[in-house]
């Protein structure tokens, strides 16, 4: 993973970045290591073979890329205003991905553990409604864009 | 007065539109909801699938009133992650 190929956002809380390079989970989630932290909790969101019975190939995802920045950044500030955290790194993979590979890390780094994780599920929980990210699932008997998850 | 306004689609709009993006004119006063409109009129195969619409990279709803150069984008309900 070459961070040079990851188009990026800054923020007070973090940055956010897309890129089509493969994601190096570890590296990522030691981007920020605070002196007031002692945990980071980091989602590793991967691409799965079976969904409801049917069989991927691969996916292959596509995004509004300026505006898939700016609402992750958006992500960023808002869960540093509501939960007891230091630092968020959310990087999103973009083009084809095959089945097993990170699609997704977001790492949050907190003086204690409970605020990591609820932060880490907000924010995932969030990005999947609200980020103009779209995952098309080329299974064995055809293809499609995904329904994704409305809030 | 005539608006000059350029239309985004990704994803599931793209395909249906055979397009990742256009210029459109509209009377001036005319809001997302025209926009929808017209795209909806000028591409069949967009169906009756639900859209979501940004202006300028901004969540914006039908109402929005639109100015000059305004940049729509249109696009299927989200699924990053």
């Amino acid at each position: 993973m070459r961070f040079e190929k990851i188009a990026r956002l800054e923020t007070t809380s973090g940055f956010c970045g897309l890129t089509t390079e493969s994601l190096d989970v570890g590296l990522i989630a030691r981007s920020f290591i605070p002196e007031e932290c002692g945990a980071t909790v980091t989602l590793d969101g991967y691409v799965r073979r079976f969904t409801r019975g049917r069989e991927t190939l691969h996916l292959v995802y596509e995004s509004y890329e300026s505006m898939a920045l700016k609402e992750m950044g958006k992500l960023i500030d808002e869960a540093a205003e509501h939960f007891d955290i230091s630092k968020i790194v959310i990087i999103h993979r973009l083009g084809r991905l095959e089945i097993g590979e990170t699609s997704v890390v977001i790492s949050v780094s907190a003086p204690h553990r409970r605020a990591a994780f609820e932060a880490c599920e907000w924010l995932i929980t969030t990005l999947k409604q609200r980020v103009p990210i779209f995952k098309k699932e080329v299974y064995s008997d055809g293809e499609e864009w995904s329904p994704g998850e409305t809030a | 007065m005539e608006l000059h306004l350029t239309v985004l689609f990704f994803a599931a709009a793209a395909d249906a539109s055979g397009l990742r993006s256009r210029p459109v004119r509209l009377q001036k006063g005319a809001t997302v909801a025209d926009v929808l409109s017209f795209v909806r009129a000028e591409y069949p195969a967009l169906g009756s699938q639900r859209l979501l619409t940004a202006v300028n990279e901004e969540y914006a709803p039908g109402d929005r009133l639109l100015v000059e150069w305004d940049e729509i984008a249109l696009f299927t309900p989200v699924s990053g992650g």
